[in-house]
């Protein structure tokens, strides 16, 4: 006969088991609200030192940093516009100006991707407005759409110093 | 005669080099906008491919490469890796439907383990809810059988109360 102690042992040892196998079967970390990450970083990849001021012509450094919350593989394609204070942007519209460069990236569920950005500007000019537009490809309409993130950096371009 | 002969060498040697550099060229020879509507075309299969439960971890890898391939390719305007753009998307697409399949019987896999560990959860519950409390008093009895529980009434206070005073 098996002894109780034992057999109550074994008995709770099964239930906490069991217990967990269920839970694993229904995970718990579902995504409630699903969202995607768009930031502009530094040229030290930091949320800091952002250029202000910078030379026509000359090339300068940022990041470009996205990342997918969806639930879902993305493909996202983010478009680099330029446009001054008067230009128009916001969650339902994007900015009404030509695209200067773009990135594309398809993404895993919970992946996110850097890349390094080289941008210039050749006409010197004051409050420029930088702009970092995120679009996702969408299925249902077979086309990119804008997916209402978008980030800016100001800046003002001066001539070059001739010698 | 042996004027014909050389003109016929000639023609046959221009030819073959005419069409020997052109071979490669007109492997693929897709434009920047045809890879560009492949490789949506891979995504789409992609996103298919996860619905149905794949692992798509290194087609999407895969995918990347091609975009960076057309990237590169539309920089430097260099058709040759705008071509191997296109033809890695066509190799993603050809494979995804496997990786979908393979998902699929996981998927299925999955949700009949899962039913097999409610049964036995379910039919664990109605041993415990059974046995469970009839096995635990048991050890309690075997620990605490010794113990005397009184009482307490009004009376057996007063009681206590006299034997103190």
């Amino acid at each position: 006969m098996i002894d109780e102690e034992f057999l109550a042992v074994v008995l709770a040892i099964i239930v906490v088991a069991a217990g967990i196998a269920v839970l694993q079967i229904f995970p718990i970390g579902r995504i409630a609200e699903p969202f995607s990450e768009l930031a502009v970083l530094g040229p030290e990849m930091k949320i800091a030192d952002y250029p202000k001021e910078i030379v026509a012509g000359e090339p300068f450094k940022l990041y470009l940093y996205v990342r997918n919350y969806e639930g879902k593989v993305m493909y996202y394609n983010v478009r680099v516009k330029l446009g001054n204070s008067s230009t128009q942007i916001n969650e339902t519209e994007p900015m009404n100006v030509p695209v200067m460069t773009r990135y594309d990236v398809v993404l895993l569920d919970g992946d996110n991707f850097t890349w390094p950005v080289a941008l210039s500007i050749d006409e010197p000019g004051v409050n420029y407005r930088l702009v970092f537009e995120m679009w996702v490809y969408d299925e249902g309409s077979d086309g990119f759409r804008y997916h209402g993130r978008w980030c800016q950096l100001w800046l003002n371009v001066t001539t070059p110093i001739v010698p | 005669m042996k004027l014909l002969f050389k003109l016929l060498l000639a023609f046959a040697l221009i030819s073959l080099v005419f069409f020997g550099l052109g071979l490669p060229a007109a492997s693929n020879g897709a434009s920047a906008d045809e890879a560009e509507d492949k490789l949506i075309e891979a995504f789409k299969a992609i996103a298919e491919a996860e619905r149905m439960g794949g692992n798509v971890s290194s087609l999407v890898a895969e995918l990347n490469e091609a975009i960076r391939l057309l990237e590169e390719g539309e920089t430097y305007k260099n058709e040759s890796l705008i071509d191997e753009a296109f033809l890695r998307a066509e190799s993603i697409i050809s494979r995804t439907s496997e990786v979908g399949r393979e998902g699929a019987v996981e998927v299925q896999a999955r949700v009949f383990q899962g039913v097999i560990v409610i049964v036995v959860f379910v039919a664990l519950a109605l041993v415990v809810w059974r046995y469970g409390p009839r096995l635990f008093w048991r050890l309690w009895v075997r620990g605490n059988g010794k113990r005397v529980v009184h009482r307490r009434t009004r009376e057996a206070q007063g009681r206590n109360k006299r034997r103190k005073g």
